[in-house]
């Protein structure tokens, strides 16, 4: 098998973990475009051929796309509000401030709120999913949770 | 945190990501033989090196800054030597010669940018890099360098497009700048000279203003935005207004340059925007702009702490739109063209800009707070400029229409420019005398064009900032 032909077979494997990644970062209308840039951007690069984790690779690269897909700060709000909205309106039951407090969270923050609470990682497994420290893991947390906690507590 | 507390952020995000899309189709490319982009310094660019073209035609759009350096056989190293060459490969492929890099912006005209520079005096070859290839070019320069290759991976579009000419001296090189810039329909605003371990430097430069160094990757800059600002009399002035896109697949940040005539009257207007706008570029600016902010911050203790966690605060950048499309910028380039004392306008796509930063919401708060001060400063200057004649101040009203704003805000804002474009005298049409008109206009600029609407911190900051 050809480096391509594992490489887009790798990715096959985790498409859809990848787009829910990418969906709890950015909201289902960004989540592929995301994905397609932050995939297509790797197996470009050869990267992922020595990669010792492919996976975490691929997700780092997400994450990252995700955040130079959200650079307008405005425009972001707005996105997020809507997203929120929408939601609101398929789960009647959830809390609209929570998801939108969760929305809008930074895109590490959201990242390590979503790998804790959705994958069910570890601190240490978020930070090895992500490539960054535990501590820094720790403190996106920890500051997510500041602000969730504030949101929650009202 | 409680197990309800758990579990409504587990319901949360299962919430969030229920309605994910299904997972994009990604195309992938074939193993084909000789293709070695990834971990080359060129690879095989998919236009290759051209040699001498038979046309040649003005190229309307584009070019933006022009590089010179040396370049070695390592750079010329391909998969193929002889692939996608057109004229002498093998003296591309073993020539110790110079190249020109021309940076272009997204909607440049590459073919007839190649077959203009490729029929040039000296040229030995023309060869298109694209963004990956250049990514892939800058990775292998800093291999060695992790907190540089932190940096491309987090903004992996630093990099911009060039098209680079091989020439037979460095003369040679020089005088194809100048033509290249000349092509462009722009004088350019940098050279730099240099080996290729020079362009990685100058590369470095760019990419620090992004990393750990800088304290902020919120930091734009690059050699093409350190243009000249000597604001002697008899020099011209650059002022750079920076611009941010963010329209679905295009990513890149607009740069405009404005260059003013110094012997026109209004010299010192633009010598006080540049104040504001021009020395917003690299951290040592940044400083500047900094004891700025602290002076107007100086009632507000918690402000000024912020500042010390944050300086990241202080953004270089003066305008940043995501509205601004490829046929907006020129039509806000065409607007700014109009506006006297300006002698020649640049508009540049290429460069990258503003990161996502984890600013808590305070910090958030105050940084929107300087972007409105900043904004504010730029069109009560601008404005200023109107008691001089309305005719600027009405190519500032369409000029900026493109900027950040809600479909029903801009179609009314663009009434509003309309109007101020099409009667004559304005205020009479409005009712009301001219300075009349100009404090209202003043207003609506500051109110309305600030995309980041001002909202000071506290009564004390509001104080301190007007």
């Amino acid at each position: 098998m050809t480096r391509f032909r594992q490489e887009a077979a790798l990715y096959e494997s985790h498409q859809v973990e990848l787009t829910r990644f990418a969906t709890a970062l950015v909201g289902p209308s960004d989540a592929a475009d995301v994905v397609s840039e932050a995939v297509s951007s790797l197996l470009r690069s050869g990267k992922l051929e020595e990669a010792d984790r492919p996976e975490a690779l691929m997700y780092r690269a997400v994450l990252a796309k995700a955040r130079s897909h959200q650079r307008s700060f405005y425009r972001r709000r707005a996105r997020e509000r809507r997203f929120a909205d929408e939601l609101i309106s398929h789960d009647p039951e959830l809390r609209p401030d929570v998801v939108d407090a969760v929305m809008r969270l930074s895109p590490r923050q959201k990242a390590c709120v979503y790998l804790t609470y959705w994958e069910d990682l570890s601190p240490s497994g978020v930070a090895e999913r992500l490539g960054i420290g535990e501590g820094t893991v720790k403190g996106y947390l920890a500051r997510a949770r500041a602000r969730l906690r504030e949101v929650l507590d009202e | 945190m409680s197990d309800q507390t758990t579990d409504m952020l587990r319901r949360t995000m299962k919430a969030i990501t229920e309605i994910t899309p299904e997972a994009p189709v990604i195309e992938t490319v074939s193993d084909s033989p000789g293709w070695r982009r990834s971990r080359t310094l060129s690879g095989v660019p998919p236009s290759g090196w051209r040699g001498p073209a038979t046309a040649l035609v003005a190229a309307a759009v584009v070019l933006v800054v022009v590089g010179v350096g040396a370049m070695g056989t390592t750079l010329l190293r391909s998969g193929d030597s002889t692939r996608g060459v057109t004229g002498d490969p093998t003296a591309v492929a073993s020539v110790e010669g110079w190249v020109v890099m021309a940076f272009l912006a997204d909607n440049a005209d590459t073919e007839t940018i190649m077959n203009a520079l490729a029929t040039r005096p000296g040229a030995i070859g023309v060869r298109y890099v694209t963004k990956s290839e250049a990514y892939a070019e800058a990775f292998e320069l800093f291999a060695d360098d992790q907190a540089m290759i932190r940096v491309l991976e987090e903004i992996p579009d630093l990099i911009p497009a060039s098209i680079r000419v091989l020439t037979d001296g460095h003369a040679r090189s020089q005088a194809l700048a100048s033509d290249a810039a000349e092509m462009a329909g722009v004088v350019a605003t940098d050279l730099y000279f240099g080996t290729l371990e020079e362009y990685g430097l100058s590369v470095e430069e760019i990419l620090a203003s992004y990393g750990p160094a800088s304290g902020s990757p919120s930091e734009e800059t690059s050699q093409i935005t350190d243009t000249t600002t000597t604001l002697l009399p008899g020099t011209p002035i650059d002022l750079e207004l920076s611009a941010f896109m963010e329209e679905p697949l295009i990513h890149d940040p607009v740069v405009v340059f404005l260059t003013a005539d110094p012997d026109e009257s209004r010299r010192d207007e633009f010598v006080a925007v540049i104040g504001v706008a021009g020395s917003t570029v690299g951290a040592s600016l940044r400083e500047t702009l900094t004891v700025r902010a602290r002076e107007r911050l100086k009632q507000d203790d918690e402000a000024l702490a912020l500042l010390d966690e944050y300086p990241e605060i202080i953004e270089p950048l003066i305008w940043r739109s995501s509205a601004i499309s490829g046929a907006n910028r020129q039509r806000l380039v065409e607007q700014l063209s109009t506006m006297s004392g300006v002698a020649a306008v640049q508009s540049v796509a290429g460069l990258n800009t503003i990161a996502d930063t984890d600013l808590p919401d305070d910090a958030i708060k105050l940084r929107s707070w300087w972007r409105a001060q900043m904004y504010r400063e730029i069109a009560l200057t601008c404005c200023n400029m109107s008691s001089v004649a309305d005719g600027e101040l009405r190519a500032f009203l369409v000029g900026l229409t493109p900027l950040e704003r809600s479909p029903v805000d801009l179609e009314e804002w663009r009434q509003i420019a309309q109007d101020a474009c099409t009667n004559t005298p304005l205020s009479d049409d409005l009712g009301m005398d001219a300075e009349s008109l100009t404090a209202e206009l003043r207003v609506v600029i500051c109110r309305e064009l600030i995309p980041w609407r001002a909202q000071p911190l506290d009564d004390s900051t509001r104080a301190a900032s007007d």
